[in-house]
């Protein structure tokens, strides 16, 4: 089994290197020269890959401020007593 | 057995606050709960977070057509009008500023002045989605429509989505106003006023973002 796989891996990585053009499998690489389209799709991708990440570090910022806040209410409250 | 279970049931995130409360000749611990975020707050949070990134794909996609499109604006088809739109802008922005005043009214307890800064934030709202609507209905005579390419069918589904937001919030900041005429917010119970500024700030905020993509750039 272990001689299977290291058949198929290397018949992969010669089948690759005899032909680089078989593994771009992205969906810019047949544009032709000077389209805009590879730029487009990179700007938007990194903009919705950045989102949720802004999203939920913006709300869990808020609840984290939130939290501190009544944290520290609670506790100027206990010293008062 | 319904209050039994309540009082099991914590609020995500609770803080337990002690309060000593003199009863007869001695001391009686009481123990409330109070959540740090209240449960309306975390709600109003999650739907804004949702539409965050529903806004998010929109502009994702408008990203794509603008960046890939050799000419933007296309040649035939109208220019936005920049100038009303900056106005605009700034009566939508001076809005979250009247609505801030407002919930700093409730906090204070001064309910005329709460009523006073909820109407004007409703008017602004409103002054900002007639401009829009007078915007559209001037650029459909000139000939953008949804139908017209890749340019009309992302300002008017961008900003289409805004104005939908917008009307959103003058309608809930409707009911608000109503609340607030019948006197039922205070410096203890704000919570109604809270939630809608918050999704109100959050309706302002996306505002200038779609402004810079759409209009300017």
């Amino acid at each position: 089994m272990k001689k299977l796989g290291a058949y198929v891996g290397a018949a992969a990585v010669s089948a690759i290197a005899a032909a680089p053009g078989l593994a771009n499998a992205c969906a810019m690489c047949g544009l032709s020269p000077g389209d805009h389209a590879g730029h487009a799709y990179n700007t938007s991708v990194l903009f919705m890959l950045s989102a949720p990440y802004v999203t939920f570090g913006l709300i869990g910022s808020i609840v984290f401020f939130a939290w501190r806040r009544s944290r520290r209410s609670s506790l100027a409250e206990s010293s008062k007593r | 057995m319904a209050a039994e279970l309540a009082a099991k049931v914590r609020p995500i995130g609770s803080a337990v606050q002690r309060r000593n409360r003199a009863s007869g000749g001695g001391g009686e611990v009481e123990t409330t709960e109070r959540p740090f975020i209240s449960n309306g707050m975390l709600a109003v949070l999650m739907i804004i977070a949702s539409e965050v990134m529903l806004f998010s794909g929109f502009i994702g996609s408008f990203l794509i057509f603008r960046l890939s499109a050799p000419f933007w604006p296309p040649p035939a088809l109208p220019r936005l009008p920049i100038d009303v739109t900056w106005i605009n802008t700034g009566v939508l922005l001076t809005s979250a500023v009247t609505m801030f005043l407002a919930v700093r009214a409730v906090h204070a307890n001064r309910q005329r002045v709460l009523r006073q800064w909820l109407v004007v934030t409703g008017i602004l709202g409103v002054t900002f989605l007639a401009v829009q609507g007078s915007e559209w209905v001037r650029l459909v005579a000139h000939g953008l429509r949804l139908s017209s390419g890749t340019y009309g069918a992302t300002f008017y589904t961008l900003i289409g989505l805004h104005g939908a937001h917008v009307t959103a919030g003058v309608l809930w900041l409707c009911g608000v106003v109503a609340a607030a005429i019948a006197g039922r917010y205070n410096a203890r119970n704000a919570s109604g006023v809270e939630l809608c500024a918050v999704y109100w700030y959050f309706v302002c905020a996306i505002w200038p973002i779609l402004f810079v993509l759409v209009y300017l750039m």
